[in-house]
């Protein structure tokens, strides 16, 4: 449970800088969840009404979750709830908190977000799901006319598409990946599963917003998303509604897959509120010819280790990342990117912006990976950085690795803070000190918001107008 | 001495699979001190004595480039720690130079500490040779220490046998406008480990540090530069330059650490790798750690083969691709040479590398 | 002159603790244009910049009064809403802020109320020919990627939108070639009329002022004011250049 004082606000403990030291005893402060057992584990299956293979695929998880280590880098997750964990997916928990113990900071988000009264308990986690049903019946049913499967992911282990799933579910991000990829192997719980027939081209973006009435959603979701053959689809997660539970994790997998010709564009605004731990593991494969945008706005979370991965298996297969993290007060977020060129010809393009104001850390970490075969390839990173005072960190950590010679990498980072001179400029035309510092941080964003649709560019801009002046 | 560890660690780590945070390194054999002689007469304005004494403590726990866990390697030259001081004022034009020859099966351990006080300036170059097909080991510690107002170059040029292991370490810190520069040319032995720690605790000290390294057949270079701003208004200014072929394998490791409290403070890293066979491995992470709002850090890198456009053209002077590949191969390790204020030690490089392409 | 719209007494500026600017005393009144020429380093960017409040620089001693009002200790924002405007020399690029946002922003802070867009674009247009600038730039990054000559006329762009009611123009026309100072000059004559509003035009050249009309000119050589005389006075520097006043330029730091 997270401590609030006086006021009703989220506190959060203070951050350990030394944070690249090298790794401390594992027992001293991490333990595995005594409370998740193969029982546990087992009865949540079952009240799913698990087919067998997946019964035991989160048994086998759950065995890799205990084997495996934390990493000996990367923010400080001692803090994590584990406890609740098992107490969360235990079947039929009243664990849904109550609205009167959200944190006070949190209500007001959604005030000045504007977010509708109906939907801010089932942001808040807080059960009495607002009657989101409608929309995401309405939803399918016009996707369904364009021959896009779009369902939650539960129904979908015994739909006409069970075998298609059975073959990719966590054949990408495997429950070895890391020790969070295997608790969500073992403990996953909702999510969509989307599926685009060859040559088919949605015309609409498709929004996970809809699905955040699943128990547990959110906090162990998984996404499974095909698009066959020459499709197209655009896919929107999350919102810039800050998403608060008690159970403090945010371990959820998002699984890509691209085939050949295909595209996909992924575009996420993450807004955890400030006491999550964000764990998620997002993963695309693409194929010959295919290419996949990810777009990606990091606001929330106390805590956020978030690489999403690009596979480039085929020629000419091609990814983009286009993300900004805004690391304010309490957060330590640990964001970037991955490309690895398996294929020849193949091309990747990283573009950031982090950040960090009023004591946050923002760490910008990434790698990029040549393999032999990927002869022709191109990789291009570019991080920019900006500090806005000296309470706050920023740390920029880009890995390149290349195994062959005919490739054109090129890498160029910047940090540094808002320009006086910029601000000079701005503010002899008017301007207020406090409005021109954040225009110009809109304006530094700008490269992100311009990829989002206008409604949520308009939110991220407002986000960022809101974390300027400190009240988030 | 029986070692097994990790040097050339860097200040922050990542993903273990990537094999980048650190160099595995094991030896176990004999370590003999071998003295870093002055060849010829040391300048006017510098004194010079075979072993610093008791004034090495005072940079035992300077920081350097390969690291504490090199220190036990560096002990044997206890007692043969040179120390080459520069006297105030002192502007000594003549570089100091030292020759380490090494001989087949050697296994030495050299230190220095080189030290300019206030308002002067001295160059040292250390240069490493042996026979082309030597087998060996050679670790040597360079501190450097640049008073107030203080300048020292430091040129290191490694020309060893194509059976060498080496560990170049190096360590410098400077006082209030203290300027340090450290030019590195490694073209020679089978594996080196260069590292280079610079620490900017004073207020408009600088530091600025130029590699270039030519790395064919199965060469591995292994590097870890790190500059640590904590003064205001310091400056850094890093460039690494190669080329890479046959099975070559490079590792580089530059790090920018603004501490809190440097307003002011600049830095800039720049690489430039050229690719020409298709078995080289090439790892590069360039990292900046930011704690402090008013500095301006930048990176760069440049990764790959000879552009189309450079290679079109030099064909169209009638270069063939091979002789093109030589010929900005060789820049790279020219342009640094460049930097180096000793027309005798300038030609043995250029001389190394013409025979390093000869054989084509 | 009673009721100078600026009034500049007996101002000491320093930059970086280095003194630039010693005693200058200057007034220009509502609707009158006055020259600032003089050689390199004379310290005429600091003059525009101090009276715009550029927080690098110090006001050692003196006053500076816009309107009646003592405006040291007034922040940069509150001045141009008072009525100033500076051109600046080398204009920032500022990535992300598309150049017409940038001017209703601007417009809207000044006046407080909410521009109405059709009005708005269609005097956008109108200055944008006037200057001879593709409309393509309004919706480009403040600056970015934009010719010296187009940074210019972009700062005369916000002149002529914002309307001050006294603009500094710091080196308009440097970089620029012949047609585009013609095109600046165009656009600064379209404001003295429009606007009446009193110009202060610093340069060291003179092609920018051949078809303005120039109520003062004054010469500042090393920090110091050597010479104040009429329009006629930028002919004669044309023809002989600084030199007669270079012997004249005080340099010593008055206590």
């Amino acid at each position: 449970m997270s401590d609030t004082n006086d006021s009703g606000r989220t506190q959060v403990n203070d951050i350990d800088r030394s944070i690249y030291d090298f790794r401390y005893d594992e027992k001293d402060f991490y333990r595995n969840d005594p409370g998740l057992t193969e029982e546990i584990v087992s009865k949540l299956s079952d009240d799913k009404h698990d087919p067998a293979w997946m019964k035991e695929f989160r048994l086998k998880s759950l065995a890799v979750y205990n084997e495996l280590k934390l990493t000996d880098w990367g923010p400080d997750i001692s803090d994590l709830h584990m406890e609740h964990i098992a107490t969360y997916v235990r079947p039929n928990t009243k664990m849904q908190g109550d609205w009167k113990d959200v944190p006070k900071d949190i209500k007001d988000t959604f005030e000045k977000l504007g977010i509708p009264e109906a939907e801010r308990t089932s942001l808040a986690g807080v059960g009495a799901q607002y009657d989101s049903e409608l929309v995401y019946h309405n939803v399918r049913d016009e996707v369904a006319k364009q021959g896009v499967v779009y369902t939650d992911f539960e129904s979908a282990l015994w739909g006409p598409y069970a075998d298609m799933i059975r073959e990719h579910f966590m054949h990408l991000v495997t429950p070895r990946d890391h020790k969070f990829a295997a608790l969500h192997g073992a403990v996953w719980s909702g999510g969509s599963f989307v599926y685009v027939p060859k040559g088919v081209h949605l015309t609409f973006p498709l929004q996970s917003y809809f699905r955040l009435n699943a128990k547990g959603a959110g906090q162990f979701e998984h996404t499974l998303i095909i698009v066959d053959e020459g499709a197209d689809l655009h896919f929107i997660e999350g919102c810039s509604a800050p998403k608060y539970n008690v159970a403090n994790i945010h371990a959820g997998c998002v699984e890509l897959y691209v085939a050949k010709n295909a595209h996909l564009r992924y575009s996420t605004i993450e807004n955890w509120s400030k006491n999550m731990y964000n764990l998620n593991t997002k993963r695309a494969k693409v194929e010959e010819g295919g290419s996949i945008e990810w777009v990606s706005g990091s606001f929330g979370s106390h805590v956020s280790y978030l690489y999403p991965e690009s596979d480039l298996v085929g020629e000419r297969a091609r990814a983009e990342f286009t993300g900004i993290t805004f690391a304010g007060s309490g957060q330590n977020l640990d964001t970037g990117a991955k490309m690895v060129h398996k294929a020849p010809h193949t091309t990747s393009v990283i573009t950031t912006k982090s950040i960090s104001k009023g004591g946050g850390i923002s760490t910008y970490r990434s790698a990029v990976y040549i393999a032999k075969n990927a002869v022709g390839s191109k990789a291009s990173v570019s991080c920019q950085s900006l500090m806005l005072d000296s309470k706050s960190r920023s740390d920029t950590i880009p890995a390149m690795e290349v195994f062959t010679d005919d490739v054109d990498v090129g890498h160029e980072a910047k940090i540094g803070r808002i320009s006086n001179e910029a601000v000079f400029y701005l503010m002899s035309r008017g301007i207020s000190e406090e409005e021109a510092r954040s225009m110009i941080v809109s304006g530094f964003a700008n490269p992100v918001s311009k990829e989002l649709p206008l409604e949520y560019a308009v939110e991220m801009n407002n986000l960022i107008r809101l974390e300027m002046k400190g009240t988030l | 001495m029986n070692i097994d560890t990790t040097i050339n660690n860097i200040p922050a780590l990542t993903w273990n699979w990537l094999k980048i945070n650190n160099a595995p390194f094991s030896y176990s054999a004999a370590l003999n001190a071998a003295d870093s002689t002055v060849k010829g007469t040391v300048p006017e304005g510098v004194s010079y004595t075979a072993d610093a004494g008791a004034e090495a403590d005072a940079y035992r726990n300077s920081e350097t480039g390969a690291g504490k866990n090199t220190d036990s390697i560096f002990a044997a030259a206890a007692g043969h720690t040179a120390l080459i001081k520069a006297e105030k004022n002192a502007h000594v034009s003549t570089p100091v130079r030292i020759n380490f020859t090494q001989d087949d099966r050697s296994s030495t351990v050299s230190a220095q500490i080189i030290r300019a006080e206030e308002g002067s300036s001295i160059t040292v170059i250390l240069v490493y040779t042996s026979e082309g097909q030597a087998s060996g080991f050679q670790a040597v510690r360079t501190i450097c220490s640049a008073g107030k107002n203080a300048y020292i170059h430091l040129v290191k040029v490694q020309l060893l046998g194509s059976s060498f292991t080496q560990i170049d370490d190096t360590g410098t810190v400077c006082e209030e406008g203290g300027r340090v520069e450290v030019t590195q040319i490694i073209l020679g032995g089978k594996e080196t480990y260069a590292g280079v720690a610079a620490a900017l605790p004073a207020y408009q000290s600088s530091f600025k540090s130029d590699t270039a390294y030519l790395c064919t057949g199965g060469q591995k270079l292994d590097m870890n530069y790190v500059v640590r701003h904590t003064g205001r208004k310091t400056d850094s200014k890093m460039s690494v330059k190669g080329t890479l072929r046959d099975t070559a394998a490079k590792t580089y490791r530059g790090s920018i650490d603004f501490k809190n409290g440097c307003s002011g403070a600049t830095g800039n890293e720049q690489e430039e790798t050229l690719l020409l066979s298709p078995a080289v491995v090439n790892k590069s992470i360039p990292l900046i750690l930011c704690d402090e709002e008013d500095v301006a850090g930048e990176h760069g890198a440049t990764i790959g083969r000879l552009g189309e456009d450079t290679l079109f053209y030099m064909q169209s002077r009638g270069i063939s691709k091979k002789a093109a590949e030589q010929i900005m191969a060789r820049a790279k390790v020219a342009g640094t040479a460049s930097l180096i204020p000793d027309e005798t030690v300038v030609t043995m490089i250029l001389t190394y590398l013409d025979k390093a392409f000869a054989h084509e | 002159m009673s009721n100078p719209l600026l009034d500049v007494q007996h101002i000491s500026v320093s930059i970086d603790e280095k003194k630039v600017l010693h005693d200058v005393s200057l007034q220009i009144g509502k609707g009158e244009t006055h020259v600032l020429m003089g050689p390199n380093g004379a310290g005429k960017s600091t003059l525009g910049n101090m009276l715009m409040g550029n927080p690098v620089y110090h006001l050692d001693s003196g006053k500076i009064f816009f309107d009646g009002k003592d405006i040291d200790g007034e922040k940069t924002d509150q001045r141009a809403k008072d009525g100033m405007f500076l051109s600046f020399q080398n204009p920032l690029e500022v990535p992300g802020i598309p150049l017409e946002t940038f001017i209703r922003s601007s417009l809207q802070q000044r006046t407080g109320e909410h521009i109405k867009l059709f009005q708005f674009q269609k005097d956008l247009k109108a200055a944008m020919q006037l200057l001879n600038m593709d409309p393509s730039y309004a919706s480009r990054d403040l600056n970015v990627g934009f010719s010296g000559g187009e940074r210019k006329k972009s700062e005369i762009l916000q002149l002529l939108m914002l309307n001050p009611s006294f603009a500094v123009l710091d080196e308009t026309d440097s970089g620029l070639d012949v047609d585009a100072v013609r095109t600046v000059s165009k656009g600064i004559e379209e404001y003295q009329k429009k606007r009446d509003g009193a110009l202060l035009i610093i340069t060291h050249s003179t092609k920018i002022l051949e078809s303005l009309h120039v109520d003062f000119t004054h010469v500042l050589v090393k920090g110091t004011i050597v010479k104040t005389g009429d329009g006629s006075l930028v002919q004669e520097i044309n023809e002989h250049g600084f030199e007669q006043f270079l012997e004249t330029g005080g340099s010593e730091a008055h206590e």
